[in-house]
């Protein structure tokens, strides 16, 4: 299990984190959400120990996070664009001291699992983004990492996309893996994530684990409707507009069906959808745990 | 490290870019062994003899010969090129931009020489032979583009072609570090290797690409001198050189060159500290930046500086100035003892112990750099704020 206890970090006079302490589980994917600049990638840093925090402590079952330990997936491209995908792969492996042998083998089944076997040898810059996601992605799970840091994962990627490094994250949760993602896009964290912690200005505000939200009572109803619509009930606690519908947050299950029911009669109403309560919603309507 | 330093040559030497340059390259140096053929053929040989005004009064004559390479004609132009200018100013002297040929020059002389028979018979004076002769013998060919340079000049040379290619290397190896830190590669790296490592082989890659091109280019100096020794076995450029050499006043060998072992050994000790030293310093201030952008902003300045201080050492480049106190501090100093002291050694003006003493003090601001620079490097790898 990581555990980061009681961590603080400052360049100069700007902190950027303050005693921040957390727990990531083996088999789990935790969800590191928070806006630009909250302290996420910084937080990813100390992880990695690439930078030393000014307080507090990181291990990895009890003992400092060794660097082969941990695979990183920053959220820029960070690829040698020049290079092949091939080149990219053993660049990194062998940096990592992976046998030759293993690192073949590796390569040949990470790129079949990721549909880039007929890239293996071609120049990354003519890759799309999306493929050129899932190699860096590659290259952060080839020496089967302990630790995964995904940071961004899904950022600018289309759907198609998201789908295949979602499968292949809940691939390696399956096997055991510690996962860390960011999302500076709530929606975007979704049901991939086991735990969800929220970064504001350095400081942990909030830790919601999914068993949490699927027990809780409250349920979300999604309306889209004409201009100028408008609910009101006793059992609504919140709303938010998104892009296209209206997110209202209900008290219960119970009352969600009775407003469900209500708006099937409703002209103005074009659709309607009931669903758990998510993060995003979580964090929209500030009920935090 | 090694697997770090194969990668970056391979990226380096296997790449479209370096192939283009490589072949210029070669391009340029077989072509340096066909000068002669070139220039020829760029230039074309004389085939005008400028009069001036100081002939006046001889120019019907002069224009009056029919040779089948050159002609005379009355002009107040420059030489340039493809002429020469006849004048006289008690003495006979022909200038011109290159050396011209033993039959011109005999040429010339003999059409002199029968001007001048026929102005003294014209004003009834007794002229005998051995007097045309004697005035004949007179007549010199002047190159009008005569410098001063001497045999140190080469040296200079050759220098600066090594300090140049140093400031290019450190600079692409520097443009790699802030690469890889613009596009966060460097924190992938540096889950792999310690900050160290990755500087140290920051530092082997672009000594080892040095060499490697060097090596290249002793290649194509090779194929160069098999194509001309195939092609006439070196004459025409052996001729072409010692009549150059010889028209602008310069020994066909740097007069005072003292090539001992030891003074070549400590020449490129102190040229290989002064790359990596360089080198060293661009990579800690590229781990300063945080984008090619800025990259580009700094480099301005920074050539500037690297360049003003090659010029400063030129200035003092003649070897009597490097006898100065300020050219005995220059040899001393760790970087411009890399450009000045080798200079000193190879020409006998600074004796051995001199050039020991010029590296220690290289090395140990090499390893001054190194140590103090490293923390600096090791910060700036992962700080991205802009500046």
């Amino acid at each position: 299990m990581l555990e980061v206890d009681d961590v603080s970090k400052s360049f100069g006079d700007h902190a950027v984190l303050r005693k921040v302490s957390f727990k990531a589980s083996e088999g789990r994917v935790t969800a590191l959400l928070g806006a630009n600049g909250c302290g996420k990638t910084t937080t990813f840093r100390l992880i990695m120990g690439l930078l030393a925090p000014d307080e507090g402590t990181i291990t990895n079952g009890g003992v400092p996070v060794a660097r082969r330990q941990v695979g990183y997936m920053p959220e820029q491209r960070s690829l040698f664009v020049d290079c092949t995908v091939d080149a990219q792969l053993k660049l990194l492996g062998r940096l990592r001291g992976m046998p030759e042998d293993l690192l073949e083998m590796r390569i040949g089944q990470w790129l079949a699992a990721l549909g880039l076997t007929a890239a293996r040898y071609r120049p990354i810059r003519i890759l799309s983004k999306g493929s050129q996601q899932k190699v860096q992605l590659a290259a952060a799970v080839l020496h089967d990492p302990t630790l995964l840091i995904l940071d961004e994962p899904f950022n600018g990627l289309d759907q198609d996309s998201v789908q295949a490094l979602a499968a292949v994250i809940e691939r390696l949760k399956e096997k055991g893996r510690i996962i860390i993602m960011s999302f500076h896009q709530y929606a975007m964290a979704g049901p991939l994530a086991d735990d969800y912690l929220l970064l504001e200005q350095g400081r942990l505000t909030a830790a919601v684990t999914r068993q949490q939200l699927d027990a809780d009572p409250r349920r979300i109803l999604a309306v889209r409707a004409a201009a100028g619509f408008q609910l009101h009930d006793d059992s609504i606690i919140a709303s938010r507009q998104t892009e296209d519908e209206v997110r209202y947050t209900v008290a219960d299950r119970q009352a969600a069906g009775r407003l469900m029911g209500r708006l099937h009669d409703d002209r103005d109403v074009q659709a309607v959808s009931l669903g758990p309560l998510s993060i995003a919603d979580v964090i929209a309507s500030g009920a935090r745990s | 490290m090694r697997t770090l330093v194969a990668f970056a040559l391979r990226r380096r030497f296997c790449s479209m870019l370096t192939a283009v340059f490589n072949l210029l390259v070669a391009a340029a140096i077989v072509a340096l062994f066909f000068l002669d053929v070139l220039a020829h053929a760029a230039a074309g040989p004389v085939t005008a003899v400028y009069l001036d005004d100081t002939t006046r009064g001889m120019h019907e004559r002069f224009e009056s010969f029919v040779h089948d390479d050159f002609h005379y004609e009355v002009s107040s132009r420059p030489c340039g090129d493809t002429a020469a200018i006849l004048h006289f100013d008690g003495g006979w002297t022909v200038y011109s931009a290159k050396a011209l040929d033993q039959g011109m020059m005999d040429q010339i002389r003999a059409d002199v020489g029968q001007v001048i028979a026929e102005r003294y018979l014209a004003y009834g004076d007794a002229v005998t032979d051995s007097f045309i002769n004697d005035y004949r013998r007179e007549i010199a060919n002047q190159v009008v583009q005569q410098t001063d340079q001497g045999g140190d000049a080469y040296l200079w040379i050759i220098e600066s072609v090594v300090y140049f290619m140093i400031l290019g290397y450190g600079s692409a190896i520097a443009s790699d570090v802030v690469y890889e830190k613009a596009t966060h590669m460097l924190e992938v790296l540096l889950t792999a290797v310690d900050a160290e490592t990755h500087f140290r082989a920051k530092v082997v890659t672009g000594y080892m690409s040095l060499a490697i091109q060097g090596g290249l280019g002793a290649v194509y100096v090779l194929v160069g001198f098999l194509l001309r020794y195939r092609y006439d076995r070196l004459a025409g450029l052996i001729a072409y050189g010692r009549q150059t050499l010889a028209a602008y006043g310069c020994a066909a060998v740097p007069t005072g060159l003292a090539v001992g072992w030891p003074a070549v050994v400590l020449s490129a000790a102190l040229i290989g500290t002064g790359v990596l030293t360089i080198q060293v310093i661009m990579l800690i201030i590229a781990s300063q930046l945080s984008s090619p952008e800025d990259a580009s902003g700094l480099q301005g300045p920074f050539y500037v500086a690297l360049l003003l201080g090659y010029y400063a050492l030129m200035y003092y480049g003649e070897v009597a100035d490097m006898q100065t106190p300020a050219g005995l501090v220059l040899s001393q100093l760790p970087i411009s003892s890399m450009l000045v002291m080798p200079v000193r050694l190879l020409l006998a003006a600074a004796p051995w112990w001199q050039g020991v003493t010029a590296l220690a003090m290289a090395l140990a601001g090499l390893k001054a750099v190194t140590v103090l620079g490293m923390p600096f490097y090791q910060r700036g790898i992962l700080d991205y704020r802009i500046r």
